[in-house]
């Protein structure tokens, strides 16, 4: 079953087409990879399924449901959440509220239960509170959860990011390049977490990424940009040998037996 | 009610404190009381949108003008309605100087909070400054005469003018501290905080920005109204030129030096604000040249260079006295 589906979706800033006539459908449960080389259009678009750019042509799909043109926050509210590149928690809070935060979609109780600490005000918080801790400790991070994010290492914020993109059990996770500023130790750690989270939370995940070790070992479908177009769709055997991939990445094949 | 058992005591305690100060102090010291109070309530609520929601207001004696002018008007317009109601004809007063200012806050948030910074800073100026314009220039308002003889709280049995004006402020006050605590604790204080340290992030979350924003500073104004309606019934005379540029930037004083985001820092702050100018007047008298001003500056640098995030930066009292038995232990 197609969970998003994206129709020739094309963005124009000026006289550059960033993205052309793109189309995509990523089934549920799938683990989607998106590359291409620098300027390729890869962040354009995944701007697009956020909402932050509206595209000039084509629609945009989710669970059957057109979002074309649902604003950034509307979307969180359908299920879907991202992360960013350039980690962004809220630095000066903890740990544990960047974590309840991210919960406050499904909480309810209004401004004067808040006041009057009513039952329901009780009962939402501590649903918040059991769902975060859970995820924490999944994630090893409950002995950390009064701690400022800011303090959390490098590796922790990432996976604080991707605690706050679980929290509202969504139906599809963005992860923009989740890897970038990681070495290989890190980074192999974040596949295995990718996966599991995936696995555990029965998910939809579309990572964007540059790193192709990365990409390759994790994502069972892979489609390649470059020039705001799609040059190549596949699994990532077939991706890593598809010529024009090759091209896109290395330059044209002069002499040939140039592998990846 | 049990869930304000703490409240519901401290009040009874401020009563009790209330005959004490009757007694002991003289008219003098029982107004500077009553002023902190009512300034603890306007630094309390422009605390929530200077230091938890992270937009720089600059108008905040604007919607105390608002509130001022609401409640004298109204008291001048129905004197028979308060002296059958006694005190709870100024609660609806109150209540509705407050609800006009939050109005006011909700018209005046609605397109300037899309605003950042210095910015958001400006417009608030400029609402607070147009205000003061307004007012000077509306002759049912008094214009620059403003509104003077405005009816003081009421006296009852032996219990004189100062405990009734101080059991009534006192409740508003109490009202104001612990609905913005209750309020800060929990999704709603969550919301004001993320959209202090990271808009993009609190929109990807599904967080509306502009709305967490309109209303912190909607409820922000209601309480700036309420202290207004307080300082027109305490003070007598309300002029337009009092609730100016000054009194804004007096205001975002406290809130910078108890504490951005601390609540008992601003109530501390506003003491010191009110205070110190009053205890430097005697100084006066002794060095026969008015160093009042210059010593009070000086301290306020002092304060920020050695305490940068304000006097108890973003934590509460508890924390501290926590932290000190800690110590002794």
């Amino acid at each position: 079953m197609t969970l998003l589906k994206a129709e020739s979706l094309s963005i124009q800033f000026g006289g550059l087409k960033a993205v052309d006539k793109v189309s995509l459908e990523i089934e549920k449960g799938q683990l989607f990879g998106l590359i291409g080389p620098n300027g390729a259009g890869k962040t354009t678009f995944f701007n697009l399924l956020t909402g932050v750019y509206k595209p000039t042509e084509g629609k945009l799909f989710f669970d059957g449901q057109e979002i074309t043109n649902v604003p950034t926050v509307s979307r969180s509210h359908l299920g879907i959440r991202r992360t960013f590149q350039n980690i962004r928690l809220f630095k000066g809070l903890t740990v544990l509220e960047n974590a309840l935060i991210a919960f406050d979609q499904n909480m309810s109780y209004s401004l004067f239960d808040s006041f009057l600490k009513s039952s329901k005000f009780h009962l939402q918080e501590k649903e918040a509170y059991d769902k975060a801790l859970k995820l924490l400790t999944l994630f090893k991070l409950d002995l950390n959860k009064n701690d400022k994010a800011s303090d959390l290492s490098y590796g922790a914020q990432r996976k604080l990011e991707i605690i706050r993109t679980l929290m509202s059990d969504p139906q599809l996770i963005l992860l923009d390049e989740p890897a970038a500023g990681m070495n290989h130790s890190e980074t192999a750690q974040l596949m295995d977490l990718i996966k599991k989270v995936r696995d555990d939370f029965k998910l939809t995940i579309l990572l964007i990424e540059h790193d192709m070790k990365l990409v390759m070992g994790l994502c069972e479908q892979i489609a390649v940009l470059d020039h705001g177009n799609k040059i190549a769709q596949g699994r990532p055997d077939e991706v890593s040998r598809d010529p024009q991939v090759i091209e896109a990445y290395l330059g044209p094949d002069l002499d040939s037996g140039v592998t990846t | 009610m049990k869930n304000f058992k703490l409240p519901l005591l401290t009040y009874i305690v401020l009563l009790v404190l209330g005959l004490i100060l009757q007694f002991s102090f003289n008219a003098y010291i029982q107004i500077l009381i009553l002023q902190i109070l009512m300034y603890s309530i306007a630094s309390m609520s422009l605390n929530l949108v200077n230091g938890f929601t992270g937009q720089f207001s600059l108008g905040h004696a604007g919607f105390m003008a608002v509130g001022a002018y609401t409640s004298a008007f109204l008291s001048q317009t129905f004197p028979a309605f308060l002296e059958t109601t006694h005190l709870f004809g100024f609660f609806i007063f109150s209540l509705i100087a407050g609800l006009i200012a939050s109005f006011f806050g909700y018209l005046v948030g609605l397109p300037s909070l899309r605003l950042k910074g210095d910015y958001l800073a400006i417009v608030t100026l400029g609402f607070g400054e147009i205000l003061r314009v307004f007012l000077l220039n509306i002759e049912p308002l008094g214009a620059a005469r403003g509104i003077s003889g405005i009816i003081p709280y009421p006296e009852l049995g032996f219990l004189d003018r100062f405990w009734v004006s101080f059991a009534y402020v006192s409740f508003w006050f109490l009202v104001c501290l612990v609905f913005l605590w209750r309020i800060t604790r929990g999704r709603y204080g969550r919301q004001f905080m993320s959209v202090r340290e990271d808009e993009v992030a609190a929109l990807s979350l599904g967080l509306s920005t502009t709305q967490i924003k309109v209303s912190s500073f909607v409820i922000a104004s209601f309480f700036a109204g309420v202290a207004g309606s307080l300082y027109a019934h305490l003070i007598s005379i309300i002029t337009p030129t009092v609730f100016g540029f000054m009194m804004s930037v007096n205001i975002v004083v406290m809130v910078v030096l108890g504490g951005m985001g601390s609540f008992s820092g601003s109530i501390i702050a506003a003491a010191f604000m009110t205070v110190m100018p009053e205890v430097l007047r005697s100084l006066q008298s002794v060095t026969g040249i008015d160093l009042r001003m210059i010593l009070f500056s000086l301290s306020l640098i002092l304060i920020m260079i050695f305490k940068p995030h304000g006097l108890l930066g973003e934590h509460e009292l508890p924390y501290f006295l926590k932290k000190m038995r800690r110590k002794k232990v």
